[in-house]
Parts: structure tokens; sequence; C-alpha cells
């Protein structure tokens, strides 16, 4: 298990209702009041987790100006920057709009504006999260013979940590 | 190409980096080749690494003196030096000149030397901060003087040698800095600029397979750390201005199509005048020919400046000019000990600094100093808590690596081996012998080698813990373990 931190930067107009979950569980339900952020702490098991932003409630005869929109997503603190455009937004969009006459995908990529109920899905996270960020973020070319490995470290440990 | 007629043969002798083609070499060929010598440039190093393939950690191992006795490995020395040797007879300078780039290089020149002498009749000159033999100290530059005394060089070259080299191929060999320490330190901006031709289309170990070029901006430093002897080599802080650097830049771009660079100086913000001017320049290159930031990528040391010195638009402009990535010598989490060191910055103006750094998508690279010898147990504390604080740039990526070291050296030529007396620094060995990791600091008698290689263990393993990248520390506790051994027997 490891403990897991979410904060959710984002602006709004209206009053949108947000709820929050990961794997499934809701871990906040929200009318937002302002722009702001929400923070969830979550207890997750090793593997790939679900993280899922859900904007309900919206009435589109009278909430017209209503959305909600993801700015950042910090986890454990680390600001996940452009990753965040990996999130899919799955828009909830009313049977007798037009959108629905050609076709058009109902699967948003770029796109974390949510104007229509709906919602923002990102379901590449994974736990142990050190080597995820590694993998996500880091830029590394170690040169040619500058590694380090954890079985010399220990070696020295023993020599050097028992008087 | 090659011909008898050459001037001047210039030689990298390993070990050094593969990354990119070494610089002094090429920066001395644009000296002399300007003044109307002919040159030519050999890097037996990367040829080392090119002869020896799959093995050549072995020989790496072998020619930085970390091993020996293995006679496969001499009977392949042997027959690698024979070809090298034959290689400049066959090309027949009238003057050799090999780069001793540090102290690691000073095991091939020894042997290469010593068998070129005995079928070579030209000139032979050595140079480089590797003639010295600890560190760049110029007033302890054994390492020319002995092999002057043993017949296997003509002359040797302190300090820059742009223009030394130049005054010996005229035949003044009494110039200042020839088989003396009495070197005169240049303007850098009246140096011409370095020749690549010989190596850019070599095998060299480039990221991503993209070209990369060194570049110098400055000699010298404008900080006087304690534990660094910089000073004994460049008394005084040295730069070349902007507008030459992004000149220098440009020329490699437009002559061999290289876009990334590497600044090889201590620092690329030691002066803020020349770095904005080198930052605006190139900007400036991109607007004016359509090209969009960040056109060029370039690295440097750097260092962290108060922080009304260096403004978040200053990071701005380091990304749109096209840095990428820094190195930083942070040394320690503790205020005090980095005070005592003459660092000149706070761990909170660091932590202002890679914030831009991050803001900015800027990357940078630590390196550190354990067991300095002001340094207790609360403050080894503080740094354990600066890397726990600064996990987030570690995983976001804007902290790529660190460098933790070898625990702190006292060598000759720092601050702290000239005022070993005054500071109450013990010297644990006998009057003659190296200093290095032997010593003790009696106002801090729990701080013993064992205690500081503790330390360093631990704050490895700290740090691997909260997802940071340590680079080479293999190697380190190695040298760490090495040493402790020597001392603790008596022959370190």
């Amino acid at each position: 298990m490891e403990r897991t931190n979410f904060k959710f930067d984002f602006t709004k107009a209206g009053l949108p209702l947000i709820k929050l979950l990961v794997d499934g569980k809701i871990y906040a339900n929200h009318r937002c009041t302002q722009d702001g952020s929400i923070s969830i702490d979550c207890e997750l098991k090793d593997g790939t987790h679900v993280i899922e932003i859900v904007h309900y409630g919206k009435n589109y005869s009278t909430d017209t100006d209503t959305h909600f929109e993801l700015q950042k997503l910090y986890i454990n603190e680390v600001d996940i920057k452009q990753e965040l455009f990996n999130f899919i937004q799955y828009p909830d969009i009313p049977p007798w709009d037009n959108w629905h006459v050609d076709n058009h995908p109902l699967e948003w990529k770029n796109n974390l504006y949510l104007g229509h109920n709906g919602k923002l899905m990102y379901n590449e996270f994974i736990t142990p999260s050190i080597p995820w960020f590694h993998e996500r973020f880091s830029n590394i070319h170690q040169p040619q013979g500058m590694r380090s490995n954890e079985e010399f470290l220990q070696e020295m440990k023993k020599d050097f940590f028992n008087d | 190409m090659l011909t008898d007629n050459l001037d001047i043969l210039l030689i990298n002798i390993p070990i050094s980096g593969l990354q990119y083609p070494p610089a002094g070499t090429s920066q001395l060929k644009g000296s002399v080749v300007d003044a109307g010598f002919t040159c030519t440039i050999l890097d037996l190093n990367l040829d080392l690494f090119n002869k020896t393939g799959s093995d050549y950690s072995k020989f790496f191992d072998y020619f930085s003196e970390a091993t020996h006795g293995d006679p496969e490995i001499d009977a392949r020395v042997d027959q690698i030096l024979d070809s090298w040797v034959d290689d400049v007879i066959k090309i027949n300078p009238r003057v050799v000149g090999i780069s001793v780039f540090t102290m690691m290089c000073q095991l091939a020149t020894r042997l290469f030397t010593k068998k070129l002498k005995q079928k070579y009749t030209g000139k032979l000159v050595i140079g480089g901060a590797g003639i010295s033999t600890n560190g760049i100290a110029s007033a302890y530059n054994d390492f020319g003087a002995e092999m002057l005394n043993l017949n296997q060089i003509d002359y040797f070259i302190r300090g820059d040698g742009e223009i030394a080299l130049v005054e010996l191929l005229t035949g003044n060999d009494q110039y200042p800095g020839i088989n003396n320490d009495s070197y005169k330190q240049l303007s850098l901006d009246t140096i011409p600029f370095p020749e690549y031709d010989d190596l850019i289309e070599l095998n060299y170990q480039y990221d991503d397979g993209l070209k990369m070029l060194p570049v110098n901006g400055s000699r010298g430093c404008v900080r006087a750390c304690s534990f660094c002897d910089i000073h004994e080599h460049w008394k005084k802080f040295t730069f070349r201005s902007g507008h030459v650097l992004a000149e220098e830049m440009i020329t490699n771009y437009e002559q061999y199509g290289v876009t990334q660079f590497t600044f090889t100086d201590s620092l690329i913000n030691g002066s803020m005048k020349a770095f904005r001017q080198l930052l605006f320049a190139l900007i400036e290159y991109y607007e004016k020919n359509n090209l969009p930031d960040a056109h060029f990528r370039f690295n440097g040391q750097f260092i962290v400046r108060r922080l009304n010195q260096q403004t978040p638009k200053d990071y701005q402009l380091m990304a749109r000019a096209g840095c990428t990535h820094v190195m930083i010598g942070t040394e320690t989490g503790s205020d005090r000990v980095r005070e005592h060191m003459r660092k000149q910055f706070t761990t909170a103006e660091l932590a202002a600094v890679i914030d831009q750094l991050d803001k900015n998508d800027l990357n940078c690279f630590f390196s550190m100093i354990c067991g300095y010898p002001t340094e207790r147990q609360e403050d080894h504390q503080q740094t354990l808590d600066m890397f726990t604080n600064f996990k987030k740039y570690a995983l976001n990526g804007t902290i790529t690596g660190l460098n933790l070291g070898a625990t702190l050296s006292v060598d000759e030529g720092t601050p702290l081996f000239n005022e070993m007396t005054d500071l109450g620094l013990m010297h644990l060995g006998d009057t003659g012998d190296r200093v290095g990791l032997n010593w003790l600091m009696p106002d801090n008698p729990d701080l013993t080698l064992r205690e500081r290689i503790r330390r360093r263990i631990e704050l490895q393993e700290h740090v691997v813990d909260l997802g940071y990248h340590v680079w080479n520390a293999d190697s380190h506790l190695k040298r760490l373990k090495i040493s402790y051994e020597k001392i603790a027997n008596g022959t370190y």
C-alpha cells in the first residue's frame, strides 16, 4: 500500500458539482464555489489506478455557463505538468445535441475543460509511484561507467555500519 | 592530408570522457592554425574505446589506476601503445603535443611518452591541468617536472597554452609557462575559436546521437570555496563576452550543424552581464533566422546567487535561449557548513533557484560533499532533510541526479589545506604524506573517517529511497573503501 496525495487545481464558472474518484471510490464530492484546489489522500494497492473527475448535476437549460477546468494535478506534491493532457474527457452530451448527428467522437483528448456533465479520466498512474515518476519525468543519460549499484552500497553498509 | 611537414600533432590521451570531442586540443588547434602552423588532432582516448570494445571498462580501470597486475591487459596495453607510436611515426610531425586533461591521464602519458621517445626524434610537449599531481594546483606540478627530468618530454606548458604553444612553435621556449610556473592568464576574447574538423565526425558517445561540442566561457571562479584549488591555477576570473560565446556557438552550428553544447568552465553565470548577453544574442539569432526558441541546447555549471542577483526573468531567458540543464555545487543542506565552505548561499536561496528551474522546465544536477570538517550530526541531518524536502523535484525530473562524491579530501592548493593550522585541522599522517582523507578536526572529534564514510553511505541510501538518481556512486565508494584500508595499514 502506498499513501498517495492528489491535489487538483481548478478554475470554474457557476457552481459546478464535482466528484473525485480513484479506482471507483469517491474521495471528494464538492460544489465548487470558487477557483481553488481539492486535495485527497488515498491508500493505494500496488498496481495501475484510475483517477476520475466527474462533473455532474449541470442543468443545460439553466446552468449554461457552468464549467470546471482542471489546471494542474499534483501527485505527492509533484506537478505532473504535461502529463495532465493524458486525461481523456468523456462528455455526457444530451441526446438532443447536434453533436450526435454526425457521430462525432465522445472521447476527447487534450481537453481539460468540463463544460458538459461528464468526466475526465486518467488510467496511467501506477504505484509504487517512484518508478512511475522516473519513467514519466526523468530524462537521464548516465555516462558510460558512471552507474550506482544497490548491491555495492549494501556491501559498504555491512563494512561500515558494524563496529 | 597528413604530411611529414605537419608542424604539430595534438593528442588526447586516455582517460577522459567520451561524450563529446575534448575541448583542449581543438582550442589549441584554433590558435596554432590562426598563427599559420599546420596541426592535426588524434584522439587516442576515443581510439582506446574503439580498440577495446566491450572490454573498455577494464582499460578504463587500468589507465585510471584502479587496477593493475593482469598480464593479459598489460600485454594488450603494450600492443595499443605500440600502435599509437607507429601512428605518430607515420605522421612524423615536427612537434607532438599531449593534452594531459586530468590526473587520470598521467599513467597513459607516462607509458606512451616512454615508448614514443625511443623512436620519435621531434619535440614532445605536454600540458593541461593533469600535469599537476593533485587536481589543478599550480604549486605542485610534480608530473610535468618529473616527466622532464626523466627526459620523456622536452617541454611542459603550465596554465593557458594558447599563446605559449604558438611561441614554442616559433622557437621561443622562454615564454612564461614553458617549463616553469610563471604563466600568464590570457584575455579570453582574443583567443581564436577552436577547430573541431579532425574530431567532429568521430564516434563520440553523444546523448541521443546528437553531436555536441564543448564551449568554454571563462577560466577561474568568482567564488573561493574552501575545498577547491581553482584559484591556485587561475588567480583571477576571466570570461568571454556573451556575444563572442554566441558567435562561437553559431559558427559551430553553421559549420558543423551542431545544436548541442556543453560549457566546460566552472560556472556559466560567473558574470551575469556576459551570461545575459549570451542569452539575448542566442534569442536574437533564433528570431532573425526564423528558428524556434531553444533551437540550441546547452548546459553548464551554475552558482546559486542571491535572489536579487538572478531574477525570474533570467530563468525565462535561459529557457528561451536553450539552457536545459545546470550543475550546482550544492555540497550540503546545512547553511552553517555551507557558510564555512564560503559558498555564499543558503538552502532557502537554493530552493528558490530550483523552483525557478522547475517553473521553466530546466533541469539541474547537484554535487555534494559529505563529511566536511565542521559538519556535525545535526548538519548531516539537515542534508538528509533537504533532500526529503526537494523530493518532488527529483520525481518530476527537475533534479536529474546527484554526485555524492567521496567525502571531503583536503587537497593541496585549497584554502582548507593552506589554512589547516588556523582552522585547527589535523593531518593524521606523516609530514610529507598527502592529507587527502587522512585528517581530523579536534573541535569535531566524532567526525572520524569511518563516521564520514558512514554518513556518506547513509546519505546515498536515503536519497535512493526518495527517488533520486545517484551517479557514479560505485566508483566513489570503491575509492573510499580503498583509501580507508590504505590509511588503516599506513600505505595511503
